[in-house]
């Protein structure tokens, strides 16, 4: 015998089909205008799971690279500075070597200090200057001017300068595992193999400003520090140039794996538009039909038949 | 003669009733739970007519049980998904993964970017906001849950009231029986909690699951919610009820377990959290260089006992504490140690060593429970155990073995201890360059925030890492949501098999019903017919006698 169909059990499966084909609906139209399929733990635990890990990933790489380019400009500034150090002592290489040519007048000469007195002061602002308020060759003293001037001569011209910055360079956090010096401790360059190239500059100008017996003598000196001071600037233009061609090494790997991860996240979160119209479609028709198949139920009576 | 027509009566008023029955049936036809009332019609003694013998009440007692029992699971299964859904969202929406991956992002770029630390503290701030945010939203479900616990408790009182007025009523007339759908009162209670139906006396008797008496006779016997800590439990006048299905009973486990385990993870990852950022920030040196003056955050409650007995939210260990104190005027540095153990030294026993130290004085507040150090004038101090100076032993490791700054917040990045306390120190708003991110006192040396960095692989003090604990516990909400989600899907389907065969059985199939009505209307036709038959043969006969 057939089960006896009540008006609640109609009731209660066309419901129940609607308010399925609804939720589906609903789930569907969301993906697909979203494009987003996953959007908290419960779509789907293993993939948010794994979707949470690239996502963590591909910002912590963009931090890297944020901070690789951070530190390319703060390298890049230093190796420029450490470029215009070499340009002026070029410069005052040729001056000393012109000063030793002896049919020179003491005008000329004097002429020629002053450059070097002008050279000398070019020299401190470069190794004073800073990029983003720290300064570039003070080490890890950021905030303290690096060289200073503790006295002048009687001629009111720079006679010391000593270095107050930090003896260790300032080190930059890369990655987790990784670091990198950034600003550099200038005490260190600014000695070149035991003497200073401040000084180096001071007693040039000196033997060239003042008439001195030991004049050619003081001027071979001053050219032998000065190519000693350059063969050091030179020495960290390599070293700051090669961290700026690992740190471009070191961009290049993340942003392929950055890209990887981003991908990876999308793979896992996007919408696959083509399974998720297939099926909003497919929950359309059914919502469709569940609900016409109510509309036509409910117009059927027995009522229709009785006079 | 008069027989006659006293059958045709008979077959007219039975058939009226009948029809009345029928209608009853029809205007039924959708109210829950109706059972279907069919009209038993029996002849009458010596061959006298028709009557309505009585009116049967279609039931099935089985799978009326059955279904009390699957409504109580359906809806366990349904609030249980519907609240911790919630939950998930608050924890999706709070996304504090991603917030406190920010904070380590944004200490990174600070090591090579120094105008970043307003992007770091803001990250640090954040993220404490967050995590305060996302345990507060949890407390507020947790008191939602108790005002609708009383709505639900109220509501099965009144219910049981009414079932106990039923089954003292129910003796006095049939009809009354017919009248009350008794089954949708019960069902109420079982959507609330998990009943069962005895025998004891007449009526309905109704008994938790584990046998505690609801309903028996015309006695019912109220429920009520009794607190108890924090907890809440269910009794009537026979003592506490568990309740493990229903509404209520899925309202008292997300109240009682569910969602204090939530935030008692939420609490256990940010206390450690926070105590590793402390305890780092407390022992590094900030751009502002070493301190004047140092205030503890979290208060002893008795300041002159043991700190072992203070039941202090982070554990003092038996260990030593360094102090730094540096003389302005030659710029030597001297390091101080203090021997600590808990189960000895109280707060004011600390404050006493590090008063006895020269250039430092110290003091406590009975009040406040909170101790504050102060440098004298022409000293400064701090707890990042550099070297002396002039040089000695070299620096210190770990300058605070005993984990006494971090327990008290002495220079700390946070206020509170958890995640419903945790938030960013105003100094550090008022002044970010406060935040420890060297230990030298150089400003460019980034070793402090290398040891921030570090606790995103583990932590200082149990060595468990904050991101993994965190996706743990989202992932353990998503995958708790799935399990009832299925329940809910298999519960469900249950209930509505169940239900759908228990209709089969009482419910009002209106076609059927018409189709007796017009059974019932021709049988009352036919009676009409036979009456008027009767009387034209009356009349024949009493023609006969012109």
């Amino acid at each position: 015998m057939a089960p006896r169909i009540t008006s609640q059990i109609v009731a209660l499966q066309l419901s129940s089909q609607i308010r399925h084909h609804s939720a589906n609906l609903h789930t569907y139209n969301k993906a697909v205008s979203s494009g987003i399929s996953i959007s908290r733990p419960s779509d789907d635990v293993s993939k948010f799971h794994m979707s949470l890990y690239h996502r963590m990933s591909y910002g912590r790489l963009s931090t890297f690279v944020d901070n690789i380019t951070f530190s390319s400009n703060i390298l890049d500034t230093i190796v420029n500075a450490l470029i215009n150090i070499n340009n002026l002592l070029t410069k005052a290489h040729l001056i000393a070597s012109s000063g030793v040519d002896a049919t020179l007048d003491q005008l000329s000469l004097a002429s020629m200090g002053e450059e070097v007195d002008m050279l000398l002061h070019n020299l401190l602002d470069i190794f004073n200057s800073d990029i983003y308020g720290s300064y570039l060759f003070s080490g890890d003293l950021l905030n303290i001017q690096p060289f200073s001037i503790t006295s002048y001569n009687s001629s009111g011209r720079i006679s010391n300068i000593i270095y107050v910055g930090s003896a260790s360079n300032s080190v930059g956090i890369i990655t987790h595992t990784q670091t990198i010096p950034l600003y550099l401790a200038g005490g260190t360059i600014e000695q070149a193999g035991g003497n200073s190239i401040f000084q180096a500059l001071i007693d040039l100008r000196d033997a060239l400003l003042i008439n001195s017996p030991q004049r050619a003598n003081a001027l071979t000196n001053a050219m032998h520090s000065i190519e000693v001071a350059r063969d050091r600037i030179s020495e960290y233009i390599g070293i700051v140039s090669s961290r700026l061609s690992v740190l471009r090494d070191l961009q290049e790997q993340f942003d392929t794996l950055r890209y990887e991860h981003k991908s990876m996240q999308s793979n896992l979160e996007s919408t696959d538009y083509a399974e998720a119209i297939v099926k909003l479609n497919e929950s359309q028709y059914l919502l469709q039909a569940s609900m016409a198949i109510t509309a036509r139920y409910y117009s059927y009576s027995f009522l229709d038949y009785l006079a | 003669m008069f027989t006659h027509l006293l059958i045709g009566l008979s077959g007219i008023r039975a058939a009226n009733q009948s029809i009345l029955v029928s209608g009853h049936n029809v205007a039924n036809a959708d109210t829950s739970l109706y059972h279907r009332i069919d009209p038993i019609l029996t002849t009458s003694k010596y061959e006298s007519g028709v009557l309505l013998g009585h009116k049967l009440r279609l039931q099935d007692n089985v799978l009326q049980n059955q279904l009390y029992d699957k409504a109580n699971k359906k809806f366990y299964s349904d609030t249980i998904f519907r609240y911790v859904s919630i939950v998930e969202s608050y924890m999706a929406n709070a996304d504090i993964l991603q917030k406190i991956d920010n904070i380590f992002s944004n200490i990174s770029r600070y090591s090579v970017d120094r105008t970043n630390i307003y992007d770091l503290l803001s990250s640090v701030d954040i993220a404490a906001k967050s995590i305060h945010n996302f345990f507060t939203n949890l407390s507020n479900i947790r008191n939602n849950l108790r005002s609708i616990m009383e709505e639900h408790v109220n509501q099965i009182n009144n219910t049981i009231r009414h079932i106990a007025d039923f089954n003292s009523q129910r003796s006095k007339s049939t009809d009354f029986l017919i009248s009350e759908n008794i089954e949708s009162k019960i069902e109420d209670i079982s959507e609330m909690i998990d009943i069962k139906l005895v025998d004891y006396k007449d009526g309905i008797n109704l008994l938790t699951a584990e046998g505690a008496p609801l309903v028996l006779g015309d006695n019912y016997y109220q429920l009520e919610l009794n607190y108890a800590g924090s907890n809440i439990y269910l009794s009537n006048i026979f003592g506490s009820l568990n309740v493990s299905y229903g509404r209520l009973g899925a309202l008292l486990f997300l109240y009682n377990d569910y969602l204090p385990r939530i935030q008692s993870i939420l609490n256990s990852i940010s206390s450690e959290f926070i105590r590793s950022f402390n305890h780092i920030n407390a022992t590094g040196i900030s751009r502002s260089g070493e301190l004047i003056t140092a205030t503890s955050t979290i208060p002893v409650p008795d300041i002159a006992a043991p700190f072992a007995s203070q039941n202090l939210p982070y554990n003092i260990f038996t260990g030593e504490l360094v102090i730094s104190v540096t003389d302005n005027v030659d710029n030597t540095r001297t390091n101080y140690t203090i021997n600590i153990d808990p189960n000895i030294h109280s707060l004011l026993d600390i404050s006493n060593f590090l008063s006895s130290i020269p250039g430092i004085s110290s003091s406590v507040s009975s009040q406040s429970g909170l101790i504050t150090i102060n440098s004298l004038p022409g000293f400064r101090f701090d707890f990042a155990g550099r070297d002396t100076v002039p040089p000695s032993s070299g620096p210190i490791s770990n300058s605070d073995t005993a984990g006494i700054l971090s327990a008290l917040g002495i220079n700390g990045l946070f206020e509170g201890y958890s995640a419903d306390t945790i938030r960013l120190r105003q100094q550090f708003i008022d002044n970010p360059s406060l935040l420890a991110s060297s230990r030298t006192g150089e400003t460019g040396n980034t070793d402090n925030l290398t040891r921030f960095l570090e606790t995103r692989n583990r932590s200082v003090f149990t060595g468990k890492n904050i991101e993994e604990s965190l996706n743990d516990l989202l992932s353990s909400i998503g995958s708790f949501i799935n399990t009832y989600r299925q329940d809910l899907d298999y519960t469900n389907k249950i209930y509505d098999e169940t239900y759908t065969k228990l209709q089969e059985i009482i419910g009002v199939d209106t076609n059927e019903e018409f189709i007796k009505i017009l059974g019932f209307q021709r049988m009352l036709q036919s009676s009409s017919k036979y009456i008027s038959t009767v009387n034209n043969i009356f009349d024949t006969l009493i023609n006969m006698l012109d």
